[in-house]
């Protein structure tokens, strides 16, 4: 019983927390944020240099940082500060107690956040939907995820929203991601070299992904007059150009329509909120 | 009250040597991310950045022009005797006297012609890198076949739009009586001729890569298909833009054979050099570097500096052997009162200023490539751009000296990607996911 005594507070200072123990104990974290910052900065230059593997090496930051953290603090506790077993004990239980019911949104959020670290659902560069918003994923940190949108917003969504809503990742580790471009043209508009044309103009798009397949789909819409709904699917090989190969297939077939004396798609309706351009007559 | 009191932390052998190989580690990852540099060994200066001044990125882009043009190396080579000029000339070998690391590929040719005499059905294809000896092996099969079978050789020199022009193309070809109505007249035609070889170069000017760009490629195939019976097709194609075809038309269903003719390994690039070195007849000496203290040791001797040059070499040109004959022309003196040859070190070449060029730089290089050279009409069809813009971007290449431009008849002269630069250039592209 007598080891499970607490020791006097002014005797668990002197010999716990002396000053030379907490000036290292600061230095190390000092050299963990530094290192940490090091390590972004080196690792960014690498994700630039190795652009081919830019999404392997910017997703191992996330881990990394919580790995290093985790480190830290346990090389602290254990090994500078080393409290006897029963303090541990004791103040582990009650700040757990204190932090499960003063801040159990942030516990949730942090619990959410090693969920997604490990589960890897998506990864730092992905370009994923939650929610109206669609962006690449810029920070994945342990209170919250953080995405760029096409309007240079970011915007943050804490971990816990994110582990319990639909995440749609588009292109799931890999630099390269569907890009689905759709117009309309009057019902009579000869199918055969438009879907022709429109092959060629994904193809010829110097941001088109040439190993993957690209499709032209056909369906017939009515809105007030018979249409033909032309979808091309295609890939880009850089998932930050999406919106310039959607953009650049558009003008494309545009042009090439011009040329042939064919219906231009005109007029436009609001852009949609899934990763698509759309335009109909 | 003993076990309550416990040691001051302190560093033993153990933190010190974990200390130590996290520093190394993270020294390693520095150099390699490129945010830091320990010296790296450059005697020829293509990118190297002026002290620690800070500088903009025309600036850093403007380093790449350091290194010689193509022209002003060629400049250098009136210093060399005749005999040197005449063996390290920059093109594609007449016959099999300096043919190094292709015999394999002449026997593979020699059989298929074999076969084809046989009523075998063959259409054969040449790929390969720019500089990779496609023609010389080409040249080489010619002068072996001699007076056997009718042999058309032809040169597709201009980029060809559409199936017209090649209808054209193939009528001045082929001499034909009358000048074909369509492609399916001009394949009956075709198919009247006695049986020859057919040795078609630069197919990578069929194409282009726009709304229509593919006609002419698609025209032609459509003639190889249908007459590879009794003509036998020996096609050459750069390696990238073969690549495109194969992506957009899915080209090797039309060819029953392809030779790869690879980038040379570094002892046939040595073998290559050596052998035309030794025929001139002129004694050569590897020099030593004059700024790097390690290479000051006594112990390097001619072979070991030989070594080194062509490993520096192999390293630069990746293989290419055009590049490496304008490399090997840049280093190579001539000592008129020894009457002997001096190759100066090479060194490794930095061209880290290559990252500072921007996104619509990389997509024209990575163009130009695919198609082995664009005029400012085609690059502005390809981009969707106007002429004038496209001109500016692509002389501005070229003062970079990343591109060269060769004039043509019309005024329409064509920007190709400077030899010197094959290596970096094409390994950024790629990195960066942009050459497919």
């Amino acid at each position: 019983m007598k080891d499970l005594q607490l020791p006097p507070l002014p005797d668990f200072v002197r010999q716990h927390l002396s000053g030379d123990r907490l000036l290292i104990s600061l230095l190390i974290i000092v050299l963990t944020v530094a290192g940490l910052w090091l390590l972004r900065r080196v690792l960014n230059a690498l994700a630039a240099r190795f652009s081919r593997h830019r999404l392997l090496i910017s997703g191992l930051f996330p881990v990394l940082r919580l790995l290093i953290w985790i480190s830290a603090v346990a090389y602290i506790l254990f090994v500078i500060i080393h409290p006897p077993l029963n303090t541990l004990l004791a103040v582990s239980a009650s700040a757990g107690l204190a932090l499960g019911l003063g801040a159990q949104d942030l516990i949730r959020n942090i619990v959410a956040g090693i969920l997604i670290l490990f589960e890897r659902p998506f990864h730092v560069g992905d370009m994923i939907q939650v929610g109206e918003h669609y962006g690449e994923v810029v920070n994945i940190g342990l209170r919250s995820v953080q995405i760029r949108t096409f309007e240079d917003s970011v915007v943050t969504f804490p971990n816990a929203l994110v582990q319990t809503q639909a995440v749609s990742n588009a292109n799931a580790g890999q630099l390269n991601e569907m890009v689905v471009v759709r117009f309309h043209l009057p019902a009579e508009v000869p199918v055969g070299p438009v879907k022709e044309l429109a092959w060629e103009a994904a193809a010829c798009s110097p941001y088109v992904h040439l190993g993957k397949p690209i499709s032209v789909l056909i369906e017939d819409r009515f809105d007030y007059r018979f249409l033909t709904l032309f979808t091309i699917k295609a890939y880009v090989h850089e998932i930050r150009l999406e919106r310039v190969l959607a953009s650049d297939i558009l003008e494309r077939v545009k042009r090439a329509l011009l040329e042939q004396g064919l219906p231009v798609p005109a007029g436009s309706q609001p852009p949609p909120l899934e990763k698509t351009l759309c335009v109909n007559p | 009250m003993a076990d309550s009191i416990r040691k001051k932390p302190r560093f033993n052998l153990f933190h010190g040597v974990l200390l130590i190989s996290l520093a190394i580690h993270l020294a390693i990852l520095l150099h390699v991310s490129g945010l830091v540099s320990f010296g790296a060994l450059t005697y020829i200066e293509v990118g190297m950045k002026e002290n620690s001044r800070p500088v903009g990125r025309e600036e850093t882009l403007q380093n790449l022009s350091n290194l010689p043009t193509p022209e002003e190396i060629m400049a250098r080579t009136a210093t060399l005797p005749p005999v040197c000029r005449r063996l390290f000339t920059i093109g594609a070998l007449k016959n099999r006297e300096f043919l190094v690391g292709k015999e394999d590929h002449l026997e593979s040719l020699r059989e298929l012609f074999h076969r084809w005499q046989e009523g075998r059905l063959c259409s054969i294809a040449v790929v390969g890198p720019n500089g990779s000896g496609k023609t010389s092996l080409i040249n080489c099969f010619q002068s072996e076949l001699g007076n056997q079978i009718p042999v058309h050789r032809l040169d597709i020199d201009h980029r060809l739009r559409g199936e017209s022009q090649l209808i054209e193309l193939c009528s001045q070809w082929f001499e034909l009586s009358s000048v074909p109505k369509n492609l399916i007249d001009l394949e009956e035609q075709l198919r009247q001729l006695p049986p020859a070889v057919i040795i078609i170069e630069n197919i990578h000017r069929l194409l282009l890569r726009n709304t229509g760009g593919l006609e002419s490629i698609r025209a032609f195939l459509g003639l190889v298909l249908a007459s590879r019976r009794r003509l036998l097709w020996v096609v050459t194609c750069r390696k990238y833009p073969w690549q495109r075809m194969q992506y957009l038309l899915q080209v090797d269903r039309y060819f029953s054979h392809q030779l790869q003719t690879l980038l040379g390994t570094q002892t046939e690039m040595r073998d290559a050099l050596m052998l035309r070195l030794q025929t001139s007849s002129y004694p050569a000496k590897f020099l030593q570097n004059d700024h790097g203290k390690a290479m000051k040791k006594n112990g390097l001797d001619q072979n070991a500096l030989q070594e080194r040059f062509f490993s520096d070499l192999f390293a630069a040109s990746r293989g290419n052997m055009q590049a490496a004959l304008y490399y090997w022309l840049l280093c190579l003196d001539y000592d008129k009162t020894l009457e002997s040859l001096t190759v100066r070190p090479l060194g490794k070449l930095d061209y880290s200023s290559l990252r500072s060029l921007d996104r619509q730089q990389f997509y024209t290089l990575a163009e130009i490539i695919a198609h082995g050279e664009l005029n400012a009409d085609e690059h502005a069809s390809i981009f969707a751009c106007d002429s004038l813009r496209s001109r500016m971007l692509l002389d501005h290449l070229v003062q970079l000296n990343l591109l060269v431009f060769e004039s043509g008849d019309n005024g329409a002269g064509r920007y190709q990607l400077n030899p010197l630069f094959f290596a970096p250039v094409t390994a950024t592209l790629e990195g960066r996911n942009i050459l497919q």
